[in-house]
């Protein structure tokens, strides 16, 4: 893609990306950070011109671009979409080791 | 001194109409207070001063005698500029007169000054040769017509012509003098609706309103996901849900429920859940039979289809009846004993073929993103291992919606192997590996389940996907206490005349016509330790949820009323001789929030902390449910008590304890305050404490009976995997040693979007595929892959 437009993108998500115009081992390029996932990448400007928006940004994920899955309420559903509350029920919640047959449940 | 032997004091006064009331020195303070701010004023003591002057005044002037609002008005004016406030002055002379005109209008006078103000503005809109233009809400732009507001409030709020003409030459007045050039319909409603309020006219402002959305709110639906509901995509389909949503909202408040309930709402005394929904009941519960036996024949479609001959085309029917109903239900679609139900369709179908369907069926219901704001069939099916004891002898409908001619006694064996089927699909997840979102699958446990063969093998099964994936649900029916369940817990207990359903099956549908939720740890704030209080307060806030559920009930009969020409046709499709929606029978839910803090604040200790703790909130639960039933008594219609799923209003409640009784809330709220905080749902014990799950299950059980409409114990996993058998163990003795209605395993997982891989646990970093903290990557265009560098 088009370096400007690049810069442009990661200047119009400030509140997810930082970035340099920097050399690296030679190579004229971008360092990026994203802070969403806390990441560091550089791009080489040759890079970013022959990758298309999505893919270079793929780069800064990691493999931290991850969904968590469990039950909210009554049903399965990712907890990125989660509200405030129930996320921090999620953090809360006690989670059984053992199914404790063994405790008398007879009483 | 001297003065006050002179003087009598002022009691009465006499109204315009000619009534006498009594003498309120605060309205004078309030009129004078209102004057000043118009100007800028901000000082509510020296309104109250000025009015004591004008208290002075009158009780030395009438000695007596009742004065006229006019003679009252007359003496605040005097006072006003005799303490030299001649801006407040001015300002109130202003509103009399304005006062006067609309009352000299409402007698059919028009004012001298009126007349010549109007001819002054026509004056000027020929010298600035006035050339408005609107750009109306029919996307159209078209020229200024005053008509056009004298018209519109004449037609929404019933005024008189001839004030609305006066209201609209008003507004005109100021559009012309502002030299405006491009003016919106919704502009011009503000404007409108300024001018009323200026008049004093609140009650035409209330029905001139206009539902809407600022420009910024509706830029960031579009952009941002919904977050109050889990089950929501993003995308346009669930960005109109979201707009839709808000307006229905307003509505709501504004027109459906009385200002009383609307407060009390907005306030956080109660939560009235899918206001959003406001034109649907809440959810439902259906029976396979009714398409077995009449096929899709709804209201309005553009093709109708005879029963069914086929699974498959069952199937279909099944899921696009279920598609329809979600758009007309805010809540879960609930199918009863499908695999029974199922089964004289499928007798003698090869494994392959059985698992073929199975697997159809919850693929169907899991990826079908279509209805309500994009969301996949929020569905739920219930199943049997055994043919529970309501269902043994009645007859079967097969293919073509004829009887076969036997029981569903007969059939045991085709449901069970169908049952099984779909749990191994269940097992195996997506294509990924990811458990199934939907449908849910509601195992029924009843006492025949013990004693039907293979029990133990099944039951493994289930608990393997349990352990696993954490699909089942298990619920307990036990001693004939047979129920229908769907949504997020919501099960419909059926009586001794839905047993008698029983025999004509596709009868079997329930309806959940609305949930409000009671916010019972306020309650306990508000009782500051007293039982008697705290008991009082709890009956006055049930009848505030009772009014509530009768405000809405209202609303959708008349919705109902316009049948099959009406926005609910399908509820009112007439099949078998009732609408397919049955008001007799459905419920009204009283939901519970935050039990286990309204406890703790009451009696300083958790649930799990002290037996008497937990005493105390059983009497809570014990009181609600006996209201309940008085109440099913008093009014007809049938309340019962549930757990709320309070997805979003635990949450909210809490925040809003947080803001408006913070020293109280703060000492029980669980979470982070104050932004992450949230209430414990319903009766269930503090989800953080380490109890051992057969003591949670066995201790919320104890609400269970007294909660009609279905209650749920939670297990979570985590990322532990239990042995199946030992989970199997577990279910038994629940059953057979607990009152515990309904549990649920769940464990959690993480699945990487970046090389789709899945993985049980809650981690940051993808397993697979993530680097170290460090790291940077580099990416060169040479090498295709990026390379890692510490």
């Amino acid at each position: 893609m088009d370096r400007n437009r690049f810069i442009e993108h990661l200047k119009n998500y400030q509140h997810q990306y930082e970035f340099e115009e920097k050399k690296d081992n030679g190579y004229a390029g971008i360092l990026v950070k994203n802070k969403e996932y806390n990441t560091l990448t550089f791009f080489t400007d040759q890079a970013i011109e022959e990758k298309e928006l999505v893919e270079l940004l793929r780069h800064t994920h990691h493999g931290k671009n991850v969904e968590w899955i469990s039950r909210v309420t009554g049903y399965f559903s990712k907890i990125n979409s989660w509200n405030k509350g129930k996320k921090e029920e999620f953090k809360d919640r006690y989670r059984v080791r053992d199914i404790g047959i063994g405790s008398d449940i007879t009483g | 001194m001297a003065e006050k032997i002179n003087s009598k004091k002022i009691e009465f006064i006499k109204k315009r109409d000619g009534r006498i009331v009594p003498f309120e020195k605060t309205k004078i303070a309030d009129a004078i207070f209102k004057a000043a701010q118009s100007v800028g004023g901000q000082d509510r003591y020296l309104a109250e001063d000025l009015a004591e002057a004008v208290t002075v005044y009158l009780n030395k002037e009438f000695l007596g005698r009742i004065p006229t609002v006019e003679e009252i008005q007359d003496i605040v004016e005097k006072v006003l500029i005799k303490t030299g406030h001649a801006k407040t002055a001015k300002a109130y002379i202003l509103y009399r007169e304005k006062r006067a005109r609309i009352r000299h209008l409402k007698m059919g006078i028009i004012d001298k000054s009126i007349l010549e103000e109007h001819q002054e503005i026509a004056k000027l809109k020929e010298s600035t040769d006035l050339s408005l233009f609107v750009r109306t809400s029919a996307e159209d732009i078209v020229k200024w017509d005053i008509d056009r507001i004298v018209d519109s409030l004449v037609k929404e709020t019933g005024m008189e012509k001839n004030i609305a003409s006066f209201i609209a030459t008003e507004v005109e007045k100021e559009i012309v003098a502002s030299k405006v050039k491009n003016l919106t319909a919704p502009l011009i409603r503000e404007l409108v609706n300024a001018k009323l309020i200026e008049y004093g006219m609140e009650d035409t402002r209330r029905k001139y309103t206009r539902l809407g959305l600022p420009l910024y709110d509706v830029k960031n639906i579009i952009f941002n996901p919904n977050k109050e509901n889990a089950n929501i995509p993003h995308n346009p389909e669930a960005t109109n849900l979201t707009l839709a949503e808000q307006i229905k909202k307003e509505f709501a408040l504004l027109e459906v429920f009385s200002p009383e309930i609307s407060d009390a709402h907005l306030r956080g005394d109660i939560h009235l859940h899918d206001l959003g929904f406001i034109d649907r009941p809440y959810c439902s519960g259906q029976s396979l039979e009714y398409v077995k036996k009449f096929g899709l024949h709804l209201p309005n479609a553009l093709s109708i289809a005879k029963p069914a001959k086929h699974p498959e085309t069952l199937l279909a029917h099944m899921v696009k009846f279920s598609a329809a109903l979600q758009g007309h239900f805010n809540g879960a679609i609930g199918w009863d004993a499908v695999n029974i139900f199922f089964a004289p369709f499928i007798e003698g179908l090869s494994d392959t073929d059985m698992k073929q369907l199975a697997q159809m069926l919850i693929y169907e219901y899991s990826q079908q993103a279509v209805a309500r704001g994009g969301q996949a069939i929020f569905s739920d099916i219930n199943l049997y291992w055994e043919v529970p004891e309501h269902f043994l002898d009645v007859p079967a409908i097969g293919p073509g919606g004829k009887e076969t001619g036997k029981t569903y006694r007969e059939y045991q064996k085709t449901a069970q192997r169908f049952v099984k089927a779909l749990f191994e699909v269940y097992l195996e997840g997506d294509g990924i590996g990811r458990p199934f979102f939907f449908p849910k699958p509601l195992l029924h446990i009843t006492n025949r389940f013990f004693e039907t063969d293979g029990w133990e093998e099944f039951l493994e099964l289930v608990c393997l996907v349990a352990s696993e994936k954490g699909n089942p649900y298990f619920v307990f029916d036990r001693d004939n206490t047979a129920r229908i369940s769907e949504c997020c817990r919501l099960s419909f207990k059926l009586e001794a005349t839905d047993i008698n359903d029983a025999k004509t099956p596709w009868k079997m549908r329930f309806s959940a016509l609305q949930n409000i939720t009671l916010n019972l740890p306020r309650i306990a704030y508000l009782a500051m330790h007293d039982d008697n209080k705290l008991f009082q307060s709890l009956e006055n806030l049930m009848e505030i949820a009772i009014k509530a559920h009768i405000q809405k009930r209202r609303f959708i009969e008349d919705l109902l009323s316009y049948g099959q020409n009406g926005p609910l046709a399908l509820l009112t499709m007439n099949l078998d001789g009732e609408p397919y929606l049955r008001m007799h029978r459905v419920t009204h839910l009283i939901g519970l929030l935050g039990l286990n803090e309204m406890v703790q604040y009451h009696t300083g200790k958790q649930m799990h902390e002290s037996e008497e703790s937990f005493k105390f909130g059983l009497k809570v639960i014990s009181f609600l449910k006996i209201l309940c039933d008085r109440k099913t008594k008093e009014k007809g219609y049938r309340f019962v008590l549930e757990q709320t799923p309070a997805e979003s209003t635990a949450h909210r409640l809490a925040r809003l304890d947080y803001e408006h009784y913070r020293s109280q809330s703060t000492q029980v709220l669980k979470g982070t305050i104050p932004e992450r905080v949230y209430y414990t749902n319903s009766t269930y014990l503090n989800i953080s404490e380490a109890l051992s799950p057969i003591e949670r299950v066995k201790k919320e059980g104890i609400f269970h009976p007294l909660i009609e409409a279905g209650a749920l114990t939670h297990i979570w996993l985590g990322e532990s995997n239990p042995e199946p058998r030992a989970l199997a163990n577990f279910v038994i003795k629940v059953f057979k040693n607990t009152k515990n209605a309904q549990i649920a395993f769940s464990p959690e997982f993480t699945s990487c979007l970046d090389c789709g891989r899945i993985y049980r646990g809650i981690s940051k970093n993808c397993p697979w595929c993530s680097v170290s903290e460090n790291g940077i990557i580099r990416v060169h265009p040479e090498k295709s892959t990026e390379q890692l560098t510490i």
